[in-house]
């Protein structure tokens, strides 16, 4: 279990997020949607332990982060960074097998599990035909791809993606998304920010209802969870386009922003698809 | 910044990564580096035939060709071999934590490089330490997290114009002619007559700089991701930093200690090899330290053959085949991208 309880965290002196609340278990996927600086990428941050909580505990197994052996807690929690870069030409296979770094000690050297691990995550995330390409070279929606197999690599239980659709088109957003669930539906904790809005309802909205065609129904329960100024809904509500008896939420104009109340429901965990 | 320039064309090369295939560059750098040791006992002005040279490495330090071998030409080899290897060893960590995608991070490591190597040199007339460690502090500044390709060009010209101007001032305080002269000549870097006493004190200094810098091996391969994801790969970012700017301060300061400014080594050398590894940083290390040491030893022959008037010093030759070497690459990228 990856709990946050009260969580605040500031940047450089400004509060950025408060109280915030919510805990992923294995098998979940939480959608996590919200402004441009609400705090999405900095509770990810967070949660890999990489900036350090003001106030309030982050607790990987009931034990705070802080705790934890860096390298033990690498392997447990891993992140997709946000566009993340490479700055260096290597090919997909060797980037991909960096994930494997928080297996290994300072000098030990690559063993044959090692080599499968690599092998599954190329194929899990479906780029197993592009190992051998040079990591620049790649087109948007390829890279994402090969990002996302280089954190599975290190067969991680709880899995923190960091806006993977954005740039991405439908289809591939589509992909990524069916990735993200499959992942859940083994038993991996998942965490993705989103500001497609449409496909946050259509992957996170819900619960055991939002299986794709393919796909058991049985996959992984979903929580929605909120972040603060999340636009309240205006009298009307905002507008939604329904498929398949599901109803979305489709961007259509600014509605002007009730913020007073938004912080302490922004914390609740869960439950609230608008 | 990474938008600039991103090498489109540079593919990693064939992928050397398992079997034979990995120990091929290493193995074939040991053997050419022991070669090139080999003939440079041949070097010098003196000429001295092999059974010779083999006699006077089993003897001791009695008749002339012995003294002229064990003391004037092993100490020189060995020096050519641990300052080259420290030199191109410092040179690939620190690309690697700088990154190298690209002709403006390329600009980056060169200014930034050159600025750096000569505070070391300068830490030599200014006082020891409290110089090489002003070189490490400002280094990790100016490296620190989110810098920007286009901020380590600025800070790596900064850094030089600084380096300039103290140099500019140890010669303008300097008491007497004589010691002016001597800075001069420790810009342009030799190795010869150095003794087998500087051998076992560059050594001492080296070995844990080396170790140091070894020891980022594995966080610079996670280092050519982003920082974040660095660090939730379970490195400490900043640890590295530390280890990297302290083993070069280490290794580098105690080279140029003994040789004075030899230029060029630490950039040419990775930027030669990033091909042959599968641009993985981590594993550029071993044969950049490789093939600095070869660089250096065959450059310290070719100085010496050339040698008819006054010494051709080494540091000159490094910089005048550095250099247009440099603008060769750069032209190289510059077709590349457009």
């Amino acid at each position: 279990m990856l709990a946050t309880r009260q969580l605040k965290v500031a940047l450089g002196g400004r509060t950025v997020m408060a109280d915030a609340t919510l805990s992923l278990s294995g098998g979940t996927v939480i959608g996590l949607i919200g402004p441009n600086g609400a705090g999405k990428t900095t509770l990810l941050r967070a949660l890999t332990g990489i900036i350090p909580a003001e106030a309030g505990v982050i607790t990987l197994d009931d034990r705070p982060l802080a705790g934890w052996p860096p390298r033990t807690l690498a392997r447990n929690i891993t992140s997709v960074a946000q566009d993340a870069p490479c700055s260096w030409p290597m090919t997909v296979r060797r980037v991909v097998a960096l994930g494997r770094l928080p297996h290994l000690q300072p000098w030990q050297r690559p063993t044959p599990a090692d080599g499968e691990a690599i092998e599954e995550a190329l194929q899990q995330a479906d780029v197993l035909f592009l190992d051998n390409r040079n990591v620049l070279t790649l087109s948007g929606g390829e890279r994402a791809r090969v990002m996302l197999a280089r954190a599975l690599a290190g067969g991680p239980r709880y899995l923190l993606a960091d806006e993977p659709v954005a740039g991405l088109d439908p289809a591939h957003q589509l992909q990524m998304m069916a990735l993200l669930r499959e992942r859940a539906a083994a038993g991996v904790g998942v965490i993705v920010t989103l500001h497609n809005l449409s496909l946050a309802g259509r992957f996170a909205i819900g619960s055991s209802s939002w299986s794709m065609a393919g796909l058991p129904r049985t996959a992984p329960r979903a929580t929605f969870w909120r972040l603060r100024s999340w636009p309240k809904r205006s009298a009307s509500g905002p507008p939604t386009a329904g498929h398949d008896g599901q109803r979305y939420v489709v961007p259509w104009e600014v509605v002007p922003r009730l913020s007073v109340v938004d912080r302490r429901q922004g914390s609740d965990g869960h439950g609230h698809g608008e | 910044m990474t938008t600039i320039a991103e090498p489109r064309g540079a593919v990693a090369g064939p992928s050397p990564s398992t079997g034979w295939a990995a120990w091929l560059v290493p193995a074939v750098l040991s053997v050419a580096l022991l070669v090139a040791a080999v003939a440079s006992l041949f070097a010098g002005s003196v000429s001295i035939s092999a059974p010779e040279i083999v006699r006077a490495l089993l003897g001791g330090n009695e008749t002339v060709c012995e003294i002229i071998i064990w003391q004037l030409r092993v100490p020189r080899t060995l020096l050519a071999m641990l300052i080259g290897a420290s030199l191109g060893l410092s040179g690939a960590v620190l690309q690697g934590l700088l990154g190298i995608s690209g002709a403006a991070a390329f600009g980056a490591v060169l200014a930034f490089y050159s600025g750096f190597a000569s505070l070391l040199l300068l830490a030599l007339p200014l006082g020891g330490m409290a110089g090489a460690g002003g070189a490490v502090a400002l280094l990790l500044l100016l490296g620190g997290p989110r810098a920007s390709t286009l901020t380590l060009i600025l800070a790596g010209v900064a850094v030089s114009s600084l380096a300039g101007a103290l140099t500019a001032l140890a010669l303008n305080l300097s008491p007497n002619p004589y010691a002016a002269t001597e800075v001069i000549f420790w810009m342009m870097g030799s190795l010869a007559d150095r003794s087998f006493e500087h051998v076992t004190m560059t050594t001492i200094c080296m070995l844990p700089g080396w170790l140091l810098l070894f020891s980022t091996r594995r966080a610079l391969d996670a280092l050519s991701l982003d920082e974040d994801t660095a660090t939730s790969l379970g490195f400490n970012v900043g640890a590295v930093r530390l280890s990297a700017a302290l083993g070069t301060a280490l290794a580098v300061g105690s080279a140029v200690s003994v040789s004075g400014t030899i230029g060029f080594v630490g950039l040419v050398v990775p930027h030669l090899l990033w091909p042959l590894v599968g641009a993985q940083p981590g594993r550029l290390l071993v044969v950049s330290a490789l093939c600095g040491a070869l660089l250096l030893t065959v450059t310290d022959i070719v100085v010496r053959l050339f040698s008819t008037g006054p010494e051709l010093k080494i540091g000159v030759l490094t910089a005048l085949l550095g250099a247009p070497f440099f603008l060769v690459l750069l032209l190289r990228l510059r077709t590349k991208l457009s």
